[in-house]
C-alpha cells in the first residue's frame, strides 16, 4: 500500500522560502492562505542563530479535519493524501478549526498571490471555482498523478515530485512512500533523528523532521 | 527533549459574530422549550397559560434565526443540502440533523397533537444543545474550546438562557408566573455559574499552559469572570426577591413582578451571551505548533 509522505532536513534548510513561492506559483495560492510556510525559530537563545522550518498540511494519518467536516468534502486517498472535494465544502470553517497545524484556509476573492486573474493553475482549477471553500496543500496531487500515469516514481522524478520539493534549492525535502521501506524518505527516516509537529495531539502527521 | 516553539497562539478568525450568536441563539431555543415543558409537567397551572403565540413555534424561530445567522457566515451556503451527508461522523451535520428532528416534532405536534411528540421534541432539543457543544469541542486546534467541560457549559448556558427566555415570556401573563418557574430557573443560573467557575478553573488549570505566555489573555478571562459572575448574581437575587415576596404573600403588585420577572430574565440572557461570546470570540486561541527535539 502507498502511503505518500516527506521528510524535511531542518540542518539543511536556508529559509529561501522558494518552496512557499513555488507552491503559491503553481497551486494559484490566494492572498492571506498559506499552503505552505517557513517560520524562523532558534534553537540556542544565546547564540542568535536563526533556523528555519517549512510546513504545510502534515497529511496526518488520523486527520482532525476529517471527522468534523459536515459534508465529507475533506477525505482521505488510499494513499494518504488527505484532499478537499471542492463541489461539497461549504465553507463552515469546522477544519481549519480542527486543525492544530494551521495548514488550511478559505479563499474569500478571486486573487492569487503573485498575478490577478491568470485563469488556472496547474492542477487545472480556477481560482473562481475556489470562492468560498477551503483549500489547503494537497501534495501537488495533480502532478502526482500525472507522473504516475507516465510510470513516473513521485520523490524521484522531477516531474512527478509535488513543486516545494523539486524546487528546493537547499535539497532540504524529499517526498515518497513512507509504507515502501526501500523508498528515499523511508531510509532517511531509519537512519535518523526524526520528530513530527505536535506529536502529543496523536495526528501521526505523514510530515517528518530531520534535526 | 526540548520543545521548539514554532508558532505562538493567535486568535481564531474563522468562527465570528454570526457563529456566536448561532449559538446563543441555539442554546436559549432549545433551553427555553425544555425548561418550559419541564415548567408545565411540574406545575399544571402553568399548563393553562396561554398565549397568543405557542412556546414551541417561539423556541423553534429562536434557533430557526440563529441557523439563518451562522449560514450567511459559510463560504457556500447554497450547498448546505450536503451537510445531512455526514451524521455518523460530524457533529455539524449532527446538529442539522437535530433541529430537522426538533421542526418536525414542533410542527407535527401543532397539528396533530401527541405526548410522544413532545418526548421527540425533548430528545431532539437537548441532542440539539449537545451538538452544538460537541462542534466546539471538535475544534483540536482551540485548545479553551476542546476541553471535557465544554459540553457541559453549552447545557448550563442553554437551559440557564432558555430560563431567561421563559421569564420573559411569562411577562404577557405576569399572574401566571408561580413558583415553579423561578426555582427552575434559580436552579439553572446557579448551575451555570458553578460550571462557568469550573471552566476558568480548568481553563487555568489544564488547558492555559499550552498557550503560555498569553498574559492577556488571562487577564481578560478575568474580567469575563467578573462580569459573568455579576450577570448571574443579579438574577438569582431577583428571583430569590421574587419568590420571597410571592410566599411572604405581601401581593406584590403586577409592575414590581414584571420589573422582578423581567430583569432576572433579561439579566440571564445578557450574562450567557456575554460568555459564549467570551469563549468563541475572547478566549478563542490557536494552540501554538511545537517541535521536539
Amino acid at each position: 500500500m502507498t502511503r505518500w509522505g516527506m521528510v524535511i532536513d531542518l540542518r539543511k534548510c536556508i529559509g529561501c522560502e522558494t518552496c512557499k513561492h513555488v507552491c503559491d506559483y503553481a497551486n494559484l495560492v490566494p492572498p492571506g492562505a498559506n499552503w505552505r510556510r517557513v517560520v524562523s525559530y532558534s534553537m540556542d537563545k544565546g547564540l542568535d542563530l536563526q533556523q528555519y522550518l517549512s510546513m504545510g498540511c502534515m497529511h496526518c494519518s488520523d486527520p482532525p479535519c476529517l471527522e468534523v467536516c459536515p459534508t465529507g468534502a475533506t477525505y482521505r486517498r488510499p494513499d494518504g493524501i488527505i484532499d478537499i472535494n471542492q463541489e461539497l465544502c461549504i465553507g463552515c470553517g469546522a477544519c481549519i478549526l480542527a486543525c492544530p497545524y494551521k495548514a488550511r484556509s478559505i479563499n474569500y476573492e478571486d486573487k492569487i498571490s503573485w498575478k490577478e486573474n491568470i485563469g488556472q493553475g496547474t492542477d487545472g482549477r480556477k481560482n473562481s471555482d475556489r470562492i468560498g471553500v477551503c483549500t489547503k496543500c494537497d501534495f501537488c496531487l495533480s502532478r502526482l498523478e500525472a507522473g504516475l500515469k507516465k510510470g513516473l516514481k513521485p520523490g524521484s522524478d522531477p516531474e512527478a515530485t509535488p513543486c516545494c520539493v523539486r524546487y528546493c534549492i537547499g535539497e532540504a525535502l524529499y517526498f515518497g512512500d513512507l509504507d515502501d521501506t526501500a523508498s528515499e524518505v523511508s531510509k532517511l527516516i531509519r537512519e535518523n533523528r526524526t520528530s513530527c509537529l505536535n506529536e502529543e495531539l496523536q495526528t501521526h502527521p505523514c510530515v517528518f523532521y530531520i534535526f | 527533549m526540548t520543545e521548539i516553539d514554532l508558532i505562538s497562539p493567535s486568535r481564531q478568525s474563522e468562527w465570528g459574530w454570526l457563529a456566536v450568536v448561532n449559538f446563543i441563539l441555539g442554546g436559549a431555543g432549545s433551553g427555553f422549550y425544555l425548561i418550559n415543558l419541564t415548567t408545565m409537567v411540574i406545575d399544571s397551572s402553568f399548563l393553562e397559560q396561554q398565549t397568543s403565540v405557542p412556546y414551541d413555534i417561539v423556541s423553534l424561530s429562536i434557533i430557526t434565526l440563529g441557523l439563518l445567522c451562522v449560514a450567511i457566515e459559510t463560504g457556500r451556503p447554497l450547498h448546505g443540502y450536503y451537510v445531512f451527508s455526514q451524521w455518523g461522523k460530524s457533529w455539524m451535520s449532527r446538529e442539522i440533523i437535530a433541529f430537522t428532528m426538533f421542526v418536525s416534532a414542533i410542527v407535527l405536534n401543532y397539528f396533530f397533537p401527541h405526548w410522544i411528540l413532545n418526548i421527540v421534541g425533548v430528545f431532539s432539543a437537548l441532542f440539539f444543545m449537545i451538538t452544538q457543544a460537541f462542534m466546539v469541542f471538535s475544534a483540536r486546534a482551540v485548545t479553551s474550546w476542546n476541553t471535557a467541560i465544554m459540553p457541559f457549559i453549552f447545557l448550563s448556558s442553554g437551559l440557564a438562557s432558555g430560563a431567561g427566555v421563559a421569564l420573559l415570556f411569562t411577562l404577557s401573563d405576569i399572574s401566571a408566573v408561580g413558583h415553579t418557574l423561578p426555582q427552575i430557573s434559580l436552579l439553572c443560573v446557579a448551575f451555570n455559574l458553578a460550571i462557568w467557575l469550573f471552566y476558568v478553573r480548568w481553563y487555568s488549570a489544564v488547558s492555559f499552559p499550552s498557550v503560555t505566555g498569553h498574559l492577556k489573555l488571562k487577564s481578560h478571562l478575568r474580567k469575563m469572570f467578573l462580569a459573568i459572575a455579576f450577570g448571574h448574581f443579579m438574577p438569582i437575587l431577583l428571583l430569590l426577591l421574587l419568590l420571597w415576596r410571592s410566599q411572604a404573600q405581601h401581593g406584590a403588585g403586577e409592575m414590581v413582578m414584571g420589573v422582578l420577572v423581567g430583569g432576572s430574565g433579561l439579566a440571564i440572557i445578557i450574562s450567557v451571551a456575554a460568555q459564549k461570546a467570551g469563549i468563541i470570540l475572547s478566549a478563542g486561541y490557536t494552540r501554538r505548533i511545537v517541535l521536539k527535539v
